[in-house]
C-alpha cells in the first residue's frame, strides 16, 4: 500500500489551492481559508495537501489521485456532510489520525491516516505560543478548566511569545463582543512569571532562527487544522515543536514514514478505527445549524489527551 | 588622472575637518532590528567593527533605520543625524533602501545648508531595487559619493550602472575572533557526528536552495563516489528555503526544495545515501566546529545575489580548502597562492539557465580527495585573512577620504533597468514568454561569469 502512495505520489498534480486562478477558487473556499490564515497557507508536498473546502462538486473530489486533507475537525465535518459517500471517486486521502474517528463508514476503503511525528524535546525555556483566537475553533469553555493543569508541563519561569491571531467566525455570524483573545491571553499570562511579549507574523517567522524557543500549538483539538502551515514550517527549521493533543481512539497499523524536514516525520496508517463516531456527529451537527457548535466542540474535548 | 575641482576642494575640506577636530563625524547608519538573513546579521556587525578600529580618526554616531520603523523613531533617527552634522553618512546595511531615509534627512540638511559625503556598502540585492536608486539620484547628485562593492566581479556587474572612478572592492569582513585556524582537526567533533577518521568530509553551509544547485551537487557526489569508490562523505549544515528560480518562471512552495530533494535520496543506493549527512539548521556558534573538522568547503551556487560569499570567508578564515563555482564574488577566493587549494568550477550562462560544468566539478572532488592532507590549512587561513579580516578591512575604508568623487548621476542602464523593474512588478530580468532569463540579464549577470 505504502508503495502505490509513493507511486501516486509522483504522478500526482500539485494543487495550488490559493492560487486566484484555481478553477476550484470559490468565495467560500476564499472565506474559510482567510479565517484559517496563516495556518492555511499553502506548502508543498508529494501527497497534495489541500483543504475540503475547495470541493464544491462530487466530480472535483474525483479529480486528483492522491490528496493529503489538511483539514481540522470543523472542515472535515463539513466535507462529510456534503459528500456522505465516495460514490466515483477512487481519490485515495490522508486524514490526520487523530480526527480519523470522523471519516464515515463508506469513505474508509480509500481513506488512510497520518500522524506528525514530531522531534520532541524537552520544553526551553523560551516558548512561543500560536493559535487561531476564534470561537468556532478554540473549545475555550472547556479549556479554560484544563489551561492550568496543561500549561504545568512548562516552566512558569519561562521567557514567552504569542502569535494571537484574531480571525472571523467563519459560520457564526452574531455581533456580540468578543473577549476570547483577552482569556486567552490572561489565562496563558497568569501561569507565568514574565510578561507575555506579542507577535506578529513577521515576528514569529523570525523566532524561526531561534534554536532555543520551542513553539506551541493552542489549537489542542484540531478543530481548525490537522496539518497546519505554520508547523510545517517550523519543521522545515528545525524548530522544536511542542505536540498536540492526541484523541485515543486510533490504533491503525503503520505502513510508512514520510520525511517532513531533516528531524521529523509524518507515519502512515492504514486500519480500521474501532470507534465510529461519525452518526454521533452527523445527528448532533444536523440537529445545530451551525457545523461545530459549543457542544460540539465539548464532545471532541472530551475525548481529547493533553499530552 | 585629473581630479575635478570639486574632489580636490572636498579632500582639502574633510582633512581639514580631520586636522581642525582631529576627528571625522561619520553616522552609521543600519537596522538595529538584525536582518533575517543570517549572513547579512554578521556582515553589518562586521562592518561596524572594522569601522571603530578607526575610532581614532573617526567620530561614529549610530543610527537605528529599520523595516517598518515607527513614524516616531524614523523622525527622532532623522533628526539625531541631521544634528550631527556629519561629514559622512555611511549606510551599512542592505534593507531598508537609504532612499526611504534620505528623502526626509536630504530635505532637512539642505535648510541647514549642509551637504555630507555617502558611502554605500552594495549587497547582492542591490539589482532587486531599480527603483529606488533611480529615485535615490537626484537627492545624492553633486555630493561626494563612495560605492562599495564586495567583490571584483560585483564591482564589473556594477560599473554598468555606477561611474567605474566612485566605485571600489571592500570584502565583508570575518571576525578572526570567531573564525581562525586552532592548529588541528576537531577530531572529537568527527566522531561526534558519526564521520570516520579516514574518509574525505566535503561540507556545504547555508541556506539549501534551488540557485545554489544543492540537488546537482548530491548526485554530482554521488555519481563521483560510485565512479571512484573514494572514501568520502558530504555534510550539508543549513535549511532548504522556497526562493526557487522567479526569473525563470520557477516559484517555489514550502517544502517543495526538501522534497526534491528527498526524491534524489529516494533514488540514491543505501550505500551512497550512507555518505550524505544533512544536519538541518545549525546556529552560526556552531560553524567554527564543523569546519575544523570538515575537510573541504564545497558550494556550487550560481544564485543572482552571490556578490560575496559570506560561508566560504569564514571557512576559509578557518583553514578549509574550496571547491567553488567560477562565479561572482566566488572567484575572489582564490587569492594568489591558492590556486591549488581553491578549485574553481567553470559556469556558462545562457538564456535558459545557468550551466555548471559538472566533469570539472567531479574532477575537483577528486583533487580535493588526493591532496586536502598535504594542504597547509594554517597558509590557507592566513592568506584569506590577509583580505578579509576585520583589520583589513579597517585599513580599506580608512582610506575613505582620499577615494571620494562628485556624483553627478546614475549611467542610462540603470534608468532602463528601473523602468523595467517597475512595469514588469519586479520581474526585470525575466522574459515570461519564454521562460528565460532577458536580454538585460546577460548583459548584466555576464560579468559574474570568466570571461570567454
Amino acid at each position: 500500500m505504502f508503495d502505490h502512495l509513493k507511486h501516486l505520489s509522483k504522478q500526482a498534480n500539485f494543487f495550488l489551492g490559493n492560487r486566484w486562478n484555481s478553477p476550484l477558487h470559490t468565495a467560500a473556499a476564499t472565506e474559510m481559508m482567510s479565517c484559517l490564515w496563516p495556518s492555511s497557507d499553502d506548502f508543498y508536498h508529494p501527497l497534495n495537501p489541500m483543504f475540503t473546502p475547495f470541493f464544491a462538486e462530487t466530480r472535483q473530489v474525483t479529480a486528483y489521485d492522491v490528496v493529503l486533507l489538511r483539514d481540522g475537525a470543523h472542515t472535515l465535518l463539513d466535507f462529510y456532510m456534503r459528500f456522505p459517500a465516495p460514490k466515483k471517486s477512487r481519490t485515495l486521502f490522508l486524514v490526520n489520525a487523530d480526527l480519523y474517528f470522523l471519516v464515515p463508514e463508506p469513505w474508509r476503503p480509500q481513506t488512510l491516516a497520518y500522524r506528525i511525528d514530531y522531534k520532541y524535546e524537552a520544553p526551553t525555556k523560551k516558548l512561543v505560543f500560536y493559535g487561531l483566537i476564534s470561537e468556532s475553533f478554540m473549545a475555550w469553555n472547556r479549556f479554560r478548566h484544563h489551561i492550568d493543569k496543561w500549561l504545568k508541563q512548562f516552566s512558569p519561569d519561562a521567557e514567552v511569545s504569542a502569535y494571537l491571531a484574531i480571525r472571523n467566525e467563519p459560520m457564526n455570524h452574531n455581533w456580540d463582543d468578543k473577549t476570547l483573545a483577552f482569556e486567552v491571553t490572561a489565562g496563558i499570562q497568569n501561569y507565568f512569571k514574565n510578561k507575555i511579549e506579542f507577535l506578529n507574523f513577521d515576528n514569529l517567522k523570525k523566532q524561526g532562527s531561534n534554536p532555543e524557543a520551542t513553539f506551541v500549538s493552542l489549537d489542542l483539538l484540531r478543530t481548525a487544522v490537522g496539518f497546519c502551515a505554520m508547523e510545517n514550517m517550523f519543521m522545515g527549521q528545525a524548530i522544536k515543536v511542542h505536540p498536540r493533543g492526541i484523541y485515543q481512539a486510533f490504533n491503525g497499523e503503520k505502513i510508512g514514514e514520510w520525511p517532513l524536514s531533516f528531524g521529523h516525520k509524518m507515519s502512515i496508517y492504514q486500519g480500521e478505527c474501532p470507534d465510529s463516531d461519525y452518526s454521533t456527529f452527523f445527528f448532533m451537527k444536523k440537529m445545530n445549524a451551525y457545523p461545530l457548535t459549543p457542544k460540539l466542540l465539548d464532545t471532541l474535548a472530551a475525548r481529547l489527551t493533553v499530552v | 588622472m585629473r581630479l575635478s575641482t570639486s574632489v580636490i576642494f572636498y579632500v582639502v575640506q574633510l582633512f581639514s575637518a580631520i586636522s581642525n577636530r582631529g576627528m571625522l563625524k561619520v553616522c552609521v547608519v543600519y537596522s538595529f532590528k538584525p536582518s533575517a538573513w543570517v549572513s547579512c546579521q554578521k556582515i553589518v556587525t562586521n562592518l561596524l567593527k572594522a569601522y571603530e578600529l578607526n575610532q581614532d580618526q573617526l567620530e561614529l554616531t549610530l543610527v537605528d533605520f529599520s523595516n517598518r520603523i515607527t513614524d516616531y523613531d524614523f523622525v527622532a533617527s532623522g533628526t539625531k543625524l541631521v544634528n550631527a552634522k556629519p561629514d559622512v553618512v555611511l549606510f551599512l546595511d542592505h534593507q531598508p533602501h537609504p532612499v526611504y531615509f534620505l528623502s526626509w534627512v536630504m530635505r532637512e540638511f539642505r535648510e541647514i545648508d549642509h551637504t555630507p559625503a555617502f558611502v554605500f556598502h552594495l549587497y547582492g540585492d542591490f539589482s532587486l531595487t531599480f527603483k529606488e536608486w533611480v529615485a535615490l539620484e537626484p537627492l545624492i547628485e553633486k555630493a561626494n559619493v563612495l560605492w562599495y562593492a564586495a567583490s571584483e566581479r560585483q564591482k564589473a556587474m556594477l560599473t554598468e550602472f555606477i561611474p567605474e572612478e566612485q566605485l571600489h572592492v571592500c570584502p565583508f569582513p570575518v571576525d578572526p575572533k570567531e573564525f581562525r585556524w586552532n592548529g588541528k582537526r576537531d577530531e572529537a567533533f568527527r566522531k561526534e557526528m558519526g564521520w570516520k577518521d579516514d574518509e574525505t568530509v566535503f561540507i556545504f553551509t547555508g541556506r539549501l536552495s534551488r540557485q545554489k544547485r544543492i540537488h546537482q551537487l548530491l548526485s554530482t557526489f554521488a555519481e563521483w563516489r560510485r565512479e571512484t569508490q573514494a572514501n568520502a562523505r558530504i555534510v550539508f549544515v543549513g535549511d532548504p528555503d522556497k526562493v526557487g528560480e522567479p526569473w525563470l518562471g520557477k516559484p517555489e512552495y514550502d517544502s517543495e526544495y526538501f522534497h526534491d530533494l528527498m526524491e534524489i535520496m529516494d533514488e540514491m543506493s543505501e550505500d551512497d545515501r550512507a555518505h550524505v549527512h544533512f544536519t538541518g539548521f545549525r546556529p552560526n556558534k556552531e560553524l567554527p566546529r564543523f569546519y575544523h573538522a570538515a575537510d573541504c568547503l564545497v558550494n556550487i551556487s550560481v544564485h543572482n545575489d552571490e556578490d560575496y560569499g559570506m560561508t566560504c570567508a569564514e571557512a576559509q578564515a578557518s583553514g578549509l580548502p574550496l571547491i567553488l563555482t567560477d562565479w561572482a564574488g566566488f572567484h575572489g577566493f582564490q587569492r594568489p597562492g591558492l590556486e591549488n587549494e581553491v578549485q574553481l568550477v567553470p559556469v556558462r550562462i545562457d538564456p535558459k539557465g545557468k550551466l555548471i560544468n559538472l566533469k570539472a566539478l567531479k574532477r575537483a572532488f577528486s583533487h580535493m580527495h588526493e591532496n586536502h592532507k598535504s594542504f597547509n590549512r594554517e597558509k590557507i587561513a592566513r592568506t584569506s585573512l590577509e583580505w578579509t579580516s576585520v583589520a583589513n578591512v579597517a585599513n580599506i575604508v580608512s582610506r575613505n577620504p582620499t577615494r571620494f568623487k562628485v556624483f553627478s548621476k546614475f549611467l542610462p542602464l540603470m534608468h532602463h533597468a528601473g523602468h523595467r523593474e517597475y512595469y514588469t512588478k519586479h520581474n526585470t530580468f525575466s522574459d515570461f514568454k519564454k521562460k528565460s532569463f532577458n536580454d538585460l540579464y546577460m548583459k548584466v549577470y555576464r560579468h559574474y561569469v570568466r570571461p570567454s
